[in-house]
Order: C-alpha cells, then sequence, then structure tokens
C-alpha cells in the first residue's frame, strides 16, 4: 500500500517541482528570519524550556486555565476521545438550533475529523482558511501542517473555486482571492457557530491565542452567536510572557514572518453591541496526549509547536508529499503524532524516514524526533516482523570481514550482471545502484604493519573507524594517520565493531542496542583514562556522541565515551592550531562540498571547511539543504521504497555539481561519496585524503 | 492626514471604533469635510452593516516597534470588526504607546485582561495575507486589503 502510494507520488513530476520549490521558500524564508537573532540557540532553549516546563506541569497548568476560564463565564470541556468532543459540537448545534459552522484553521479538528459527524448529521460546515477551504472541496487531508495545499498549483485552485462557483474563477491569485472573500463573507455572516483551534492557551488568564494571517480567524470567533475553541491539553502554558516567546516562535519557524499577521488574545466572550447573551467554549482534547506524556517514548512529541519546519527539510517528503508522508498529521513530526494518535497501522509512512537526523536539527523546541521515528519503527517491526531487504542491508555489515578477505573475487561477482538480478530478486538489492568495492588490505591489517619511529615524547589517541575506512577506502584512516604522525601523535585502534547505526534505521532496537554496548565496553577505559577517541565518519561520531548514550540509558560509560569522543577534523584543526601540523604543500582550485547529514548535528563540517581552506583551496558548499538521498544504505533498496525515493531526492542536488566546475569535489561521509559519484559520474574524494596532500612526512 | 488617504482610495462610508470624545470629534470633522458618510453600526445585522462598509477607523493601545505591530484592546466586538471587516483599516496612534520588542507587552497585556476581564485583544502586523497557494504572498484575504497607521501627539 505504502509502496504503491510512493510510487504513484514518485511520477507526479510537476507536482513535486512544485512541492520542492515550496519548501525551499519555507526554508529560505525561515533561514533569513533566523539571521535577525543573534543568537539560534538561545531561541531554541527557549522555546525548548517553555514547552518542557509546561508538559511536567500539566495537570496542575490545565486546573488554573479552567478556573480562569470558567471566572470570565468560559465553558470548559475536557474531552478524553475525539468522538467525546466531537459529540459536544453536535450537542451545542443542537441546543442552538443552527445549521451552519464557520471553522478557521484548527489542525487539531482534523485530528478529529470533526468535519465528518456534523455533515453526516446535516450541518454545514465551511473551512474558511484559504489552504483548508481548497482541501475542503477537494475532498483531501493536509497536505502540509501550515500550508495544507501547498501540492496545488494556481491553475488547479482555479479549477476547483470554478467548479464550485460554476462561473470561471481564473487562474490569478488576486482573482482568487476576490472570489474567496465574496464567497466566504456570506458564511462568516451567517454563520451560528465558528470553530476555531488555538495555538496556546494562557494559564493565568484562561485565554487562547489564536494565530491567523488570512483574519478568519477572528472574523469566526466575533460574529457567529456562538464560539467554540478546540485545544489539544498540551498548549497550555502558564504565563502571558511565555505565550509571547512562542508566538514569535511560531512565525519565525512556520514561515519565516517576525510575528503572524493577526494574534487575537481571547478572555471570556466579549458582547456584540447590544447582545451579551454569546458563548464561548473551551473543548481541551486529550486524545491520547496523556499515554503519550506518561509514555517516555513519546512526550517530546508533545513539545511540537505545529511550525511545519521539520517537513521543508525533510527529503523523503519533499518527493513523495504529505498524503504518502503522512496520516492526518504528516511530514517527521506526524510519525509519532499519527502511531499514537491514530494508530501504529496508520503510521506505516515511518519507513519513508531513513533518518538523516535534519528534522531534529531544524525543530524550534529541538525534539528528537529520528529517537522516536527509530522506536515506531521498531515497534511496527516487532509487530509486522522485518523486510528481507532490511535485514540483508544490516547484516552487510557482518559479511564485511569475509568479503574483505576474497575481495577480488567478492567484487568481480558482485559485478556479474546475473548475480545483481538474483540478490534484486532474492534480497531486494536494487542492480542499478554500485555497491562499495571491498578492499583486499583493510586498515586494520595495514595498521598492525604500520611503520613505527614516533619519538618518545609521543601522544596518543584512540581512532574509530567504521565501515568504509576499514574494508572500503582504507586510505582514508590512513591519510588520518599520517596527518597525525607529522605531528608525533601516535594511533591506538582497540578491538570494535562499526556503527550499528543501519540497526537504528530499520528500527532493529535491539540489535543497535548490542553494538552500542558493545563499543562502549570496548572504547569506556581509554574514555576513562581521559584519552581522547576520534572518529572519521560522521554518521560513527553521531552514534558514539548522541545515539548510544540514547540507546544505553544514558548510562554512565556511555556518556563518558560520549564525551570523550571528536570528529577527526576538530582533533586536526587543534594540532595545526597548536603548529603541530604544518602544512607545506599548498593545494589550488575549487573544492565543491558535501555537508553530509549528521554532520548537521556536530558542527556541519566546520573544522573541516576551515582545513581545507587552510591548505589554499577555495570552498564552495554546494547543498539543497536536504539529505542527498543514499542516507546509508537506504538508497540501495530496489523499488521506489528505496532506489526510486533516492534518485529523487538527489536529482537536484546532481545538478548543482554538473552545472558547475569546480576541482575537487567533497565529502566526509562514505554513503554521500557514493551517492553523488554515481548521481554525477563525478568523482568524490575525502577531505582527510586533501589534507594528506599538504604534508611532507 | 485623514482625508487624504480615504479620498485617494475613493472611501464614501466609515465607521469609527470606541475612542475618547476628544479625538473622535476630531476624527467626525474632519470625515465630514471630506464628506465622508459615516455608518454608525446598531440593531441585529450590525456585522453586515460594517461588513459594506469602506473603511474603519480604530484607536490603537500600544504600538510594538520590532515587529510593526498595532495592538487592540476591545470589550466590544463591534470595535473588534471595525479593523477586522472593511477593505482599509485607519489605526490612530498616540506616538508614546510604542514599546520596542513583541515580548515588552507582556504586562500590558496582562493588565488588560485582569481589568477588564472579558476582552479580546488583537495584535496586527499589517494587511491580511496568505501565502496558502504555492507559498507565494497574496495581501488581503479575510480582512482589510491596506492597513494605515496614523500617529499622533508628541514622541
Amino acid at each position: 500500500m505504502l509502496v504503491e502510494k510512493l510510487k504513484e507520488a514518485l511520477h507526479e513530476e510537476d507536482r513535486l517541482a512544485a512541492l520542492y520549490g515550496a519548501m525551499k521558500r519555507g526554508r529560505d524564508q525561515r533561514a533569513e528570519a533566523l539571521e535577525e537573532f543573534e543568537d539560534f540557540n538561545g531561541f531554541r532553549n527557549e522555546i525548548k524550556a517553555i514547552k518542557d516546563r509546561s508538559i511536567s506541569n500539566l495537570d496542575q497548568l490545565l486546573e488554573e486555565f479552567s478556573i480562569q476560564a470558567r471566572k470570565k463565564g468560559t465553558q470548559v470541556f475536557m474531552a478524553q476521545t475525539a468522538d467525546q468532543a466531537n459529540d459536544y459540537v453536535l450537542s451545542i448545534l443542537k441546543r442552538i438550533g443552527g445549521h451552519l459552522v464557520a471553522k478557521s484553521k484548527s489542525l487539531t479538528s482534523e485530528e478529529i475529523e470533526l468535519n465528518r459527524p456534523l455533515e453526516a448529521a446535516g450541518y454545514s460546515v465551511v473551512e474558511t482558511d484559504l489552504g483548508e477551504r481548497i482541501i475542503q472541496l477537494a475532498k483531501e487531508k493536509p497536505f502540509h501542517l501550515v500550508f495544507p495545499a501547498i501540492h496545488k498549483t494556481t491553475q488547479e485552485v482555479s479549477d476547483i473555486f470554478s467548479q464550485e462557483s460554476r462561473i470561471p474563477v481564473n487562474s490569478d491569485l488576486k482573482e482568487i482571492m476576490e472570489y474567496v472573500r465574496t464567497a466566504l463573507r456570506d458564511v462568516f455572516l451567517s454563520a451560528d457557530i465558528g470553530v476555531s483551534g488555538a495555538n496556546i492557551g494562557i494559564a493565568e488568564s484562561g485565554t487562547v491565542v489564536v494565530e491567523t494571517n488570512e483574519g478568519n480567524g477572528r472574523l469566526v470567533a466575533s460574529i457567529p452567536k456562538v464560539h467554540v475553541v478546540i485545544m489539544g491539553m498540551e498548549k497550555i502554558v502558564s504565563t502571558f510572557e511565555e505565550a509571547l516567546a512562542l508566538i514569535r516562535g511560531h512565525a519565525v519557524s512556520a514561515t519565516g514572518q517576525r510575528t503572524t499577521t493577526y494574534v487575537s488574545f481571547i478572555t471570556g466572550r466579549t458582547p456584540l453591541g447590544s447582545d451579551s447573551n454569546r458563548e464561548l467554549h473551551f473543548i481541551i482534547l486529550d486524545n491520547g496526549r496523556k499515554r503519550m506524556m506518561e509514555d517516555g517514548r513519546f512526550t517530546e512529541a508533545l513539545s511540537c509547536i505545529r511550525c511545519g519546519a521539520c517537513m521543508n527539510i525533510c527529503a523523503p517528503y519533499s518527493v513523495s508529499g504529505g498524503h504518502v508522508f503522512g496520516h492526518i498529521y504528516p511530514g517527521p513530526i506526524g510519525i509519532p503524532w499519527t502511531a499514537n494518535i491514530h494508530g501504529l497501522d496508520k503510521a506505516k509512512f515511518a519507513h519513508l524516514c531513513f533518518s538523516c537526523g535534519l528534522c531534529k536539527e531544524i525543530c524550534p523546541a529541538e525534539i528528537d524526533i529520528p529517537r522516536m521515528i527509530s522506536k515506531v519503527k521498531e515497534m511496527d517491526v516487532q509487530a509486522e516482523g522485518q523486510l528481507l531487504v532490511n535485514r540483508v542491508l544490516e547484516k552487510y555489515e557482518t559479511m564485511a570481514p569475509f568479503a574483505s578477505y576474497i575481495a577480488p573475487v567478492w567484487n568481480w561477482v558482485m559485478h556479474r550482471e546475473t548475480v545483481r538480478t538474483l540478490m534484486e530478486k532474492v534480497a531486494g538489492i536494487d542492480r542499478t545502484r554500485a555497491l562499495p568495492q571491498f578492499k583486499r588490505q583493510r586498515f586494520s591489517k595495514w595498521y598492525r604493519n604500520k611503520r613505527q619511529g614516533y619519538t618518545s615524547d609521543t601522544s596518543k589517541v584512540v581512532l574509530f573507524v567504521d565501515f568504509f575506512g576499514e574494508y572500503i577506502e582504507p586510505e582514508v584512516p590512513i591519510a588520518l594517520v599520517e596527518l597525525l604522525a607529522s605531528a608525533n601523535v601516535d594511533v591506538i585502534l582497540p578491538p570494535q565493531k562499526t556503527s550499528g547505526y543501519p540497526f537504528v534505521a530499520y528500527g532493529d532496537l535491539r540489535k543497535a542496542e548490542e553494538i552500542a554496548r558493545l563499543n562502549v565496553t570496548l572504547l569506556y577505559p581509554y574514555a576513562k583514562q581521559g584519552q581522547d577517541i576520534i572518529s572519521i565518519e560522521p554518521t560513527a561520531t553521531y552514534s558514539l556522541k548522541y545515539s548510544y548514550p540514547d540507546l544505553l540509558d544514558r548510562s554512565h560509560e556511555s556518556l563518558a565515551v560520549a564525551s570523550r569522543t571528536f570528529e577527526a577534523s576538530e582533533y586536526i584543526r587543534k594540532l595545526v592550531q597548536q603548529q603541530q601540523i604544518l602544512f607545506q604543500n599548498k593545494l589550488h582550485g575549487k573544492v565543491a562540498f558535501h555537508i553530509s547529514c549528521h554532520e548537521r548535528a556536530l558542527t556541519s563540517s566546520k573544522h573541516t571547511i576551515e582545513l581545507l581552506k587552510g591548505i589554499g583551496l577555495q570552498v564552495d558548499i554546494r547543498e539543497t539543504g536536504m539529505c542527498c538521498g543514499m542516507a546509508g544504505t537506504f538508497g540501495l533498496k530496489t523499488g521506489p521504497l528505496g532506489a526510486g525515493l533516492s534518485a529523487a531526492i538527489g536529482k537536484p542536488l546532481f545538478e548543482l555539481y554538473k552545472e558547475q566546475r569546480q576541482d575537487y569535489i567533497s565529502s566526509e561521509s562514505g554513503v554521500c561519496k557514493l551517492q553523488l559519484q554515481q548521481g554525477t559520474g563525478l568523482e568524490v574524494i575525502h577531505p582527510l585524503k586533501l589534507l594528506r596532500k599538504a604534508i611532507v612526512l | 492626514m485623514l482625508a487624504p488617504i480615504l479620498t485617494s482610495e475613493n472611501v464614501q462610508t466609515v465607521t469609527l471604533a470606541k475612542m475618547s470624545m476628544e479625538i473622535r470629534d476630531k476624527v467626525r470633522k474632519s470625515l465630514i469635510h471630506a464628506n465622508m458618510q459615516i455608518v454608525e453600526p446598531k440593531g441585529i445585522n450590525i456585522s453586515r452593516t460594517l461588513s459594506e462598509v469602506d473603511a474603519g477607523i480604530t484607536l490603537s493601545n500600544f504600538a510594538i516597534a520590532e515587529t510593526g505591530t498595532v495592538a487592540e484592546i476591545c470589550h466590544q466586538d463591534v470595535d473588534r470588526l471595525t479593523s477586522a471587516l472593511p477593505r482599509i483599516h485607519i489605526c490612530l496612534l498616540q506616538c508614546d504607546q510604542i514599546l520596542g520588542a513583541l515580548t515588552e507587552s507582556a504586562s500590558l497585556l496582562r493588565s488588560a485582561v485582569k481589568t477588564y476581564g472579558k476582552s479580546a485583544i488583537s495584535l496586527i502586523s499589517g494587511p491580511s495575507r496568505t501565502a496558502d497557494v504555492e507559498l507565494k504572498l497574496v495581501l488581503g484575504v479575510h480582512g482589510p486589503h491596506q492597513v494605515h497607521v496614523v500617529t499622533y501627539g508628541e514622541e
């Protein structure tokens, strides 16, 4: 089902191009707005602190909020389930004898699918937010959290409204707006009930905050006799100060505005003219939130401020869209929400995530979305079993010692058309994808025979090599050892396993945990002695620093290893700054550089880039802002949910390298290298190899 | 100052939200002088009446420099709708009521809610807008297409 939907989505090229452009505009506008903040981390920390504090005091805040709201004459209803919330709205409509409901945008009402029971009971429900109205007429679900109709072109929108009105509405944005204003004005004026969501609830005064850009929120809240607010319980904060910080966060992170055009603070129901007999209802929705709060694995999801930034940076979302990569809640954060609110069976799209980790990096509340997604994958794998292809890819690394031992034969066999066809049929490894070529001389073998000749005052550093360095391109760790040797720093290579990150990516968390424990046990004695550990592969560094502590319940040993782990580039740069490594040969020309996703969580290749500049190269960072698409072993899988997705994602990035000239293409990640080389047909060189050229041994 | 804006936009009917008698009188005078019709919404069709008016004039309680925001504290939805329904919104703002940053408004918001109990406070930052189609910005959807802020008094 997921695969078919994806296959269809990948074929809609116009739609993909429109989505891609829109997402890019979203990211760019956000980045521009963020430039005004001197301190992005301070901004994130503030939002995260407010949400964390509010979620942990939720019971108390809920009580205070209700008391204050009731004091102002607001009727407060706690709905445990979607049905209870829907029935409550129905009962109001019955009591007042109304027939028309005007809604401003509310994702929470989408969550409970409010329109369905209301329409079934014969009431008319009209969405008044433009994007929501478009998808309501098209009978679709939201494609994006903030921009529900982001996938519709102007032409499609004009067609939808022309069909509604039976008079042609031209494919011109101004004209469309004029039509929408006129058509919906009458709805606002005749509605019996206005339904809105709420972005924030303020406990100290029983106030809700409703933010809109179109101005529809103000109209549904003021004209109809009854205003109903549907709000998830996680939206409540304590004070106006906290609310204002979130208001700023919403706008900056969602649309790159300094503030949303209209921010309404609604406290009790104000009269209209002489009519003071008007009602305000707050429906506060649980619908699984309490359970999420108590389930430590998913508590963090409740810190989501619904800005949609995570979907603007999600590569699989960019080529599949919110109808495939989503149920009602789309995108990365939609995965834990869907699994908890709508059920695990609706959260299958979790398998479209390939764990690049960028959603965490962009999230204004710093939510560890990738960690929660891997939990959802694990739950699904436990319920339904693991796909064979994922099992094969997870095992790929365990076959490596053997493959390396017989490297020439293995590589020859793996090149045979018949073998690849067979592998595709049996194991699901795409036959068109280049597989990494094994080297006969593994790094650890070279290391055993490496030349000695360090002086007696040598210092030592522990090396974590990982898969690519050990089996595929030992020249990279060799270059590193030689760079260090030039500064009289010796390398210790303790026994170690490769990082095991594929197990995290494919949701086999128990196996991931085993490997984490093994590597931490092997490295801890060094960390304990205060020995630095350096790692080359960004994913491995990310594992050591972030994934292992998570997998091992933040054990003392895992945290000790994490705190002593450094990127090789950072270590080298320190030695350069101390003038222990001297770059005597200068290189010339331009390096087009790709920053791997896991680097974003580390230093965004800051040290490497500075080092490359230091040896005389001009560095041109060439990015789409998203993952390159190979994402570990994901791109090796045959079919849409693998090579298909990977190729579609990579396309815009490959163009950047093919269109412009450069002397070198470089990236720190072995997987990005494979993807870029196959996509561009050009050679990709590891930065350590470039640095090696600059020293004289 | 008001008349030229209204005349250039071809405004014929105007409505005024709650404001002090002194300011109201001044505004009325200049409107009458410019041949504008002043509409006083009353009765059960208040919203419809307001919806047909060309321009609404309101008084802002305070403003925020960082975000270009005017704040309106309302206890009566006629006032709220005056800045929500007409195509043109003119907001009067006393010069010494401008705060620096959005976050500085917390205590004003708190005291407004405490003092008046039931209230609707709107922070308004420009005309209504949407980017819902292809993320392309268009001004003027359900709310005003134009917002003019007219400052008065001494800085």
